[in-house]
């Protein structure tokens, strides 16, 4: 069979033009009627480990849940791979832990099969094969030995661990990640390096919400510095100096804070 | 009266419990209370899960000035005050009403949810009382009858009537075997669901939907009252049993059907025993019995397990 002829839409592209995977252009959010995010504008890399860092209320799990779709925009826009943000499998995600009702029944393993839920589509069952393909993702962060634990029974870095197979199990090019680091043990916090890393073999796009400054530059390719405004967005190397950081933790926390010099 | 100490009260309802002394009709009605009280439980999983079951108190509570109102329009053209279609239409517009008016007010006003629930239950129930008294000065009959959708009777429930509710939670746990895995991703972690492309929003009208015919469907056996009782507990006596969602639902439908069947053949053998209630003690036990013994989070597997460990690291 002939795969039919590809869509002038398409074609109309310019050719090799690299569509940035996620595009953020003047987004602000509102929480409250107050600004979370105001005017952020960014380019995703095409690929690689992306560190978003700043303090406590700097908007940083806003901006993902905006991405996904999960918060609306006040104003500005998303494109992602060029097309406008919807909702859908393009993006794996990974919530905040303490988002998760821990006492839920469900074992390891039903948590990662939702993953797949996507593929295998409204109202059909969930197949053996379902199952094995979520027991592969859980193998792939040593978690295959409690794939029937209850997630309560896990330890908060094993339940972290359940969450990326989870997004393993989406097979999306673009994954977010809502503080996976924080309070995990040290075998982990590697497990997760490895699996992100393996990700950027692949060309996969891996934007995680970061805490812990001492290990940006260990881990991630390039890093956004975000305190309700962009602040500074770009290779670890030449974008995480001390004055950007210094900038993006120093700021004044009033609702109008000081003009700053465009950085890049 | 009928002694409840008797021994022949209790060789009786053995009897019909057991089918072996129930008329034909007894016997249909029970099996009918039966496949409500399992759609019930199956349903009531996911109102716990996703947190709904306050929301079912108030829409059960709700349905009182509905059915009153079926009542005083079949009055008013003529027909016999106690048709079901009325009563059932009614309570279900109401029902309606009342889940549209908590979303309103918790979305609309900033008060908290609870104190949203709160309001509308105590309203629509006051509503509902204020309707039956002026009822009850009506020249009509059938009033009497009413009392039953407040707390629930099987005596003289006519044999369709049982099976038109039999075949309505039939149909509910079809949509739940065909939906559950949506359902369990929405109570789970709903974020997650929609960016992952499920509709939320769809899905939590399933649930919602789901709630409401089961309130409806149970009024005439639980009465409104107490519905909510068998929403609730049968579920939260199955999590002692299991960790496994599909499992609670299978318990919980068992156990919401042993209950409905045990209420509805104690009200066969003592006609004025208040059905509804009934059931809900017998759900209440059950529940007990699984907080008490539940292989999964039960007191005493969990003192035993932990007497175990104890031993081992005790043991030289």
């Amino acid at each position: 069979m002939l795969a039919p002829a590809p869509s002038s839409k398409i074609r109309a592209e310019p050719a090799g033009a690299m569509t940035p995977p996620i595009a953020v252009r003047d987004l602000t959010v509102l929480y409250d009627g107050r600004p979370a995010l105001e005017e952020v504008s960014w380019d995703a890399p095409p690929e690689g480990l992306v560190a978003i860092v700043g303090p406590n209320g700097a908007g940083k799990s806003t901006l993902l849940k905006t991405i996904l779709g999960l918060v609306p925009q006040a104003h500005g826009t998303i494109t992602i791979d060029g097309k406008p943000a919807g909702r859908g499998e393009r993006i794996a995600y990974v919530p905040q832990r303490s988002s998760v009702d821990w006492d839920f029944p469900a074992t390891a393993l039903d948590v990662v099969t939702m993953g797949l839920y996507r593929r295998i589509g409204w109202l059909r069952p969930i197949r053996r094969a379902d199952h094995e393909e979520a027991r592969r993702h859980l193998d792939a962060v040593g978690m295959a030995d409690l794939a029937d634990r209850q997630i309560g029974a896990l330890s908060g870095g094993q339940q972290q661990r359940v969450f990326v197979a989870r997004a393993l199990a989406q097979n999306a090019r673009i994954y977010l990640l809502d503080e996976p680091f924080a309070g995990v043990d040290a075998t982990t916090s590697r497990i997760m390096t490895d699996v992100f890393r393996g990700l950027r073999e692949n060309g996969s796009l891996v934007v995680v919400v970061h805490h812990d400054l001492g290990s940006v530059a260990s881990i991630f390719d390039y890093v956004m510095l975000l305190n309700r405004r962009l602040i500074a967005a770009g290779p670890t190397a030449t974008t995480f100096t001390p004055a950007n950081v210094a900038t993006a933790y120093g700021m004044p926390q009033e609702p109008h804070p000081l003009p700053l010099a465009p950085v890049c | 009266m009928t002694n409840w100490l008797s021994a022949a009260f209790w060789t009786d309802l053995a009897a019909v419990l057991l089918l072996r002394d129930a008329g034909y009709n007894t016997m249909v009605v029970m099996l009918g209370a039966a496949a409500l009280g399992g759609a019930a439980g199956a349903v009531g999983v996911f109102a716990m899960l996703r947190r709904r079951a306050l929301v079912a108190d108030a829409v059960a509570h709700a349905t009182l000035p509905g059915v009153a109102l079926g009542f005083l329009c079949a009055v008013a053209l003529g027909l016999p005050g106690r048709s079901l279609p009325f009563l059932l239409g009614g309570a279900t517009l109401a029902a309606l009403a009342a889940a549209l008016g908590i979303l309103a007010i918790r979305n609309r006003t900033r008060l908290p949810e609870d104190t949203a629930i709160a309001s509308v239950l105590a309203s629509s129930f006051a509503l509902g009382v204020v309707l039956l008294s002026i009822i009850q000065t009506l020249r009509t009959g059938g009033q009497a009858g009413l009392d039953a959708y407040l707390l629930g009777a099987t005596a003289g429930m006519l044999r369709h009537e049982a099976i038109t509710l039999g075949v309505f939670s039939l149909v509910i746990a079809g949509m739940i075997a065909l939906l559950f895995k949506e359902l369990v991703l929405v109570a789970f972690d709903s974020e997650f669901a929609r960016a992952h492309g499920f509709a939320v929003r769809t899905l939590d009208l399933i649930i919602l939907g789901l709630v409401l015919a089961v309130v409806v469907i149970g009024l005439r056996i639980v009465g409104l009252v107490l519905i909510v009782a068998l929403l609730v507990i049968p579920p939260a006596a199955a999590r002692f049993w299991t960790h496994h969602a599909s499992v609670i639902v299978f318990i919980a439908a068992l156990l919401g059907a042993v209950s409905a069947y045990t209420g509805a053949a104690v009200s066969a053998v003592h006609p004025q025993t208040p059905t509804g209630a009934v059931i809900v003690l017998v759900a209440f036990a059950l529940l007990l019995i699984s907080v008490a013994f539940g292989s999964a989070r039960g007191l005493l597997p969990r003192a035993i397990g932990r007497a175990r460990l104890r031993a081992q690291g005790s043991a030289p």
